[in-house]
């Protein structure tokens, strides 16, 4: 094919400007260590890249709920463990409560089983980042409104409701977030078991007062009984929900593990074999430069006298 | 003496040095068009003379110049000149789709420093996760009101983009508007050109000694550029002259321009062209003004639609609330949502009449969801469905326990052809093809008051009674004397049977579906399994307001979320829509935050992310594909310019080497005037 005084540095102009074109392209694939920037550098990548991170978001989100839940847990397992403490002293009294002590150890354990009933209605009423914490979701609203006589409680009434509400700790998978003073699971007053923290330790202050030994025994002991078991079954459940979170955080922080790799295939470039590339490209550059201006300078011309 | 005699072989040979002469003038003329990209070179095209009859036969008598030829391939012109037209469509494509791709604004950044936090690079993709995460966050601590300002002001975060991404899609459709309606001044311009230039050749070449090379030349070049603007097509008018034809409308007619474009704006502000001489829509098929075109319209339109559709769903399920999905949907011949009014959803039948029933909330206590019926005068008429083969018709249904203790018709068609009662005691009755065909179900099989699904199907043979999802009775006879047939069509009827004050419905019904075949026993589960989602709408504030929407707007454009609550995060009506919940309640945030999860039929069947990620990779294909096509392109262009280069392009060494054998050739003919010359005063001197 024919050459003309046009077509060479035509063919030169388009050559150096491939080159130069992706050089340019390499030079920022190595800077920013990604393959695909854009949605058209390779759309279908860009749409796994695109769903794996939301997916990861979520995952993240999951593990953030999970933290809160775990906090509030740890809440309530320290409400219902001082709760644990008084209704240990409580059966204590209530054991040590019988003929052998006079009149004026009664009246000394009733006015410290009163303290106790400050201190339970106290812990019911605890807050948690400005929320009540047993009151169900009346959470505005503190979950027991106490009736005095003569300075002391006589009666707790539950102001709260029953409602649990849930929260997603993984797709699929919500645990509770919250926890009843009364109700089916109540902590305080459990309507399944029977137990009624609150009223029992009233109805002990009420009968130490009397010197009414027999109820203690027959009742109050038996009902105290109650009350450490629904506390105890609390622990325990308290326990599970922490089990159940710290594993599905574990799988969480797995899958997330597993989600990296993906996006880095789909979208990180592989530095070493950028480099080598680049440098290919370069020498060819500078090849076509340099044979380019070589035969650039030379025709018949110069040869004509 | 025969032969052409001294003088003549002076003439001979003067004639040979002018036509060396014209050769070193025509070498020159190639050598200062070098350069030149339109020039094609020449050559003079040198014959013998006319011959001198001797007696001893023709005698030769030098040389002429019969013409200068212009040295070029017509196929080559040609192909240029169609290519040109792909190339410029592919040009402006190109650009504009990139603009598009910038404005999207959607970029992976592998290096975003918060891990697990905000991005670095902020797209929609991004918005929604944030969005979604942060109502997620809320669920978990509904009351804390800085959760629920960030929950808030990452909403805003991603309507602000929602507008910005559609502000600069409307742009860059203005600006090619613009760039059109430019471009077809630059059109009107070309064909002037090109015909003034025919024109023009036709007067030089009206001789008919040879062609005007020049401004052939100059007319191909014009013709290029006309092509980069339009494809046309070319033919010879039968004067001559050229044609071109655009679209079967003729511009130039034998070199005389007949017509030209306008830009004119259509019903959708959009700029078109049409022919002025008989004014018509001219179709393009390639050039800058189509590629425009086809980017502003197609490309760039449907992205645009796109985003403002995701917007628009995102509005109406986050306000409004959503259902779950996989439905059933082939087969769907009527629709009855009954969301705020009786209309028919599919488009295939028509909207529901309302007589006296009242909308009411269905069985999430979304407001305004359902239609209740007082069980003495109302009614909703549905078209005349022609059911007459196979059907199934789905809907909840919750009669008062203060309905009559017989049938009070949920469904009706014909004088029940179709009917499906419902009775307090929890039974229900099934009709196909008439009176006496009527399928019972056992008593209690639900409760009064309380919301219960019900499918009823027949395949042509056998009816079947589906609760709550699961199949209760089957049978192709009912318990009267004639077996189940198909029913005839008729008018249909919810809530009441043909007869006046015959099973009218005292209760609530919501989503009547009509199918024209019989649902599989997974299909009804599935309608069954829907879980309705209640929006904020119908949630409730800190204080126990209720009845605002989260987002104010329709789509992208105007898409904000509501400025009480931006004002006010307390007011986020977070807790459930029932009255029994109280402030520390989650039950519409929580529903909110698992949108994120649901596919939604309106976005086909994608939840709100993957439906983003798809429509960002649709574009991104379409990019990708202009992409490869310029490439190849530019490949195209390069290989049919190095052939026409190859054939009409100047070759410095071979003109410096022509010119050397014309200055030869002029050296040789001197020489033989001098040496005619020499014997010439040799014959005057003879004595």
């Amino acid at each position: 094919m024919r050459v003309t005084a046009n077509s060479f540095p035509m063919d030169l102009r388009n050559q150096m400007q491939d080159l130069m074109t992706k050089q340019a392209v390499l030079q920022r694939q190595a800077a920013t260590g990604q393959r695909i920037s854009k949605p058209s550098d390779d759309p279908r990548a860009m749409r796994r890249v695109l769903d794996i991170n939301t997916e990861m978001k979520a995952l993240h989100q999951y593990r953030g709920n999970l933290t809160k839940v775990k906090e509030y847990t740890d809440v309530a397992y320290g409400s219902v463990s001082a709760l644990k403490k008084i209704s240990d002293r409580a059966s204590e009294i209530a054991t040590m409560a019988d003929d052998t002590r006079g009149p004026v150890y009664m009246k000394a354990f009733a006015q410290e089983v009163n303290q106790m009933i400050e201190e339970t209605v106290r812990v019911a009423n605890g807050k948690h980042r400005n929320v009540f914490m047993f009151s169900g979701t009346k959470t505005t609203t503190a979950p027991y409104e106490v009736t005095r006589t003569g300075g002391k409680i006589t009666a707790a009434n539950y102001e709260g409701n029953a409602k649990i509400i849930q929260a997603d700790v993984a797709e699929f998978s919500s645990v509770p977030v919250n926890f009843l003073g009364e109700g089916a699971q109540g902590i305080i007053k459990n309507t399944t078991t029977g137990s009624d923290f609150i009223a029992n330790l009233i109805s002990l202050r009420d009968n130490l007062e009397a010197n009414d030994t027999t109820s203690i025994k027959n009742t109050n002991l038996v009902n105290l009984q109650k009350d450490e078991t629904n506390f105890i079954t609390h622990f325990s459940n308290i326990g599970a929900i922490q089990s159940r979170l710290e594993t599905s955080d574990a799988i969480t922080m797995k899958r997330l593990d597993a989600l990296d790799p993906l996006v880095s295939q789909a979208a990180d470039v592989d530095l070493a074999q950028t480099l080598v590339r680049l440098n290919e490209i370069q020498n060819s550059y500078t090849a076509a430069l340099q044979t380019g201006a070589r035969l650039l300078q030379t025709s018949l011309l110069d040869y004509v006298r | 003496m025969p032969g052409i005699g001294l003088l003549g072989t002076m003439e001979m040979a003067r004639n040979a040095m002018q036509t060396a002469r014209q050769g070193a003038e025509v070498t020159g003329h190639n050598l200062a068009n070098a350069s030149n990209p339109a020039y094609s070179r020449q050559r003079v095209k040198i014959e013998s003379a006319a011959t001198i009859d001797t007696g001893k036969g023709p005698q030769g008598a030098g040389s002429r110049v019969s013409q200068f030829e212009s040295i070029r391939n017509q196929l080559i012109e040609d192909q240029l000149v169609s290519e040109n037209s792909v190339t410029g469509y592919l040009e402006i494509k190109q650009r504009a789709l990139q603009q598009a791709e910038a404005a999207l604004g959607q970029v992976i950044d592998r290096h975003t420093l918060n891990e697990g936090g905000d991005a670095d690079q902020f797209g929609i993709a991004e918005g929604l996760t944030d969005f979604f995460s942060n109502l997620s966050a809320l669920s978990a601590s509904p009351t804390d009101n800085a959760e629920r300002q960030n929950m808030v002001f990452s909403a805003q975060k991603l309507a602000d983009k929602f507008n910005t991404v559609d502000r600069r899609l409307s742009s860059l459709r203005n600006s090619l508007n613009q760039e059109v309606q430019d471009l077809v001044d630059d059109l009107n311009m070309a064909l002037n050109t090109v015909s003034r230039l025919s024109i023009n050749i036709g007067k030089s070449e009206v001789s008919e000694v040879g062609k005007s090379n020049e401004l052939r030349d100059q007319r191909q070049s014009a013709l290029q550029d006309l092509a980069k603007l339009v494809n046309f097509n070319t033919s010879i008018g039968d004067e001559g002259g050229i044609n071109v034809i655009i679209n079967d409308t003729t511009f130039i007619d034998d070199n005389a321009i007949v017509d030209g474009f306008t830009a004119f704006t259509d019903t959708d502000s959009m700029v078109r062209l049409k022919s002025n001489a008989d004014p018509k829509v001219i179709t393009l098929t390639s050039g800058l003004l189509q590629g425009a075109i086809d980017a502003r319209d197609i490309t760039i339109k449907d992205l645009q639609d796109n985003v403002n559709n995701l917007a628009k769903e995102l509005v109406t399920a986050v306000n409004d609330g959503y259902d779950t999905g996989p439905v059933p949907t082939s087969g769907l011949i009527a629709h009855y949502p009954m969301k705020g009014n009786a209309n028919e959803a599919t488009g295939n039948g028509t909207n529901g009449t309302v007589t006296g029933a009242t909308l009411t909330t269905d069985r999430a206590y979304r407001a305004e969801r359902a239609y209740s019926f007082d069980g003495s005068s109302d009614y909703i008429t549905t078209s005349t469905l022609n059911v007459t083969g196979s059907f199934s018709v789905a809907g909840w249904v919750k009669i008062s326990s203060s309905a009559s203790s017989e049938a009070n018709a949920m469904f009706n068609q014909g004088s029940e052809e179709i009917a499906i009662n419902i009775h307090k005691d929890g039974k229900i009755g099934f009709q196909v093809g008439g009176t006496d065909t009527n399928l019972l179900t056992s008593t209690g099989q639900f409760s009064a008051d309380e919301w219960v699904h019900v499918v009823s199907s027949w395949d042509g043979t056998t009816g079947k009674v589906y609760i709550n999802g699961t199949k209760n009775t089957e049978s192709t006879t009912g318990s009267g004397s004639t077996a189940l047939h198909n029913p005839s069509a008729g008018t249909g009827y919810i809530g009441k049977a043909v007869d006046v004050g015959k099973w009218d419905f005292n209760g609530s019904i919501a989503d009547i579906r009509v199918y024209d075949r019989a649902l599989t026993d997974k299909e009804v589960d599935q309608l069954h399994e829907v879980k309705a989602v209640v929006g904020h709408k119908d949630g409730k504030a800190l204080d126990g307001t209720t009845g605002q929407d989260f987002f104010t707007g329709t789509d992208a454009n105007n898409i904000a979320v509501n400025q009480t609550l931006m004002d006010n995060p307390s007011k986020v009506q977070a807790a459930g829509p029932s009255t029994t919940d109280e402030p520390g309640d989650n039950g519409v945030v929580l529903g909110l935050s698992r949108l994120s999860d649901s596919k939604l039929g309106v976005l086909s069947d994608m939840t709100a992310s993957e439906n983003f990620s798809y429509l960002t990779s649709k574009f991104g294909q379409e990019l990708s594909l202009v992409n490869t096509q310029t490439e190849e392109q530019e490949a195209v262009t390069r290989l049919l310019t190095r052939q026409r280069d190859a054939i009409s392009g100047v070759s410095i060494d071979e003109e410096i080497a022509n010119l050397m054998i014309y200055q030869r050739a002029f050296q040789a003919s001197a020489k033989l005037i001098s040496t005619m010359d020499s014997l010439m005063r040799d014959v005057i001197s003879l004595r």
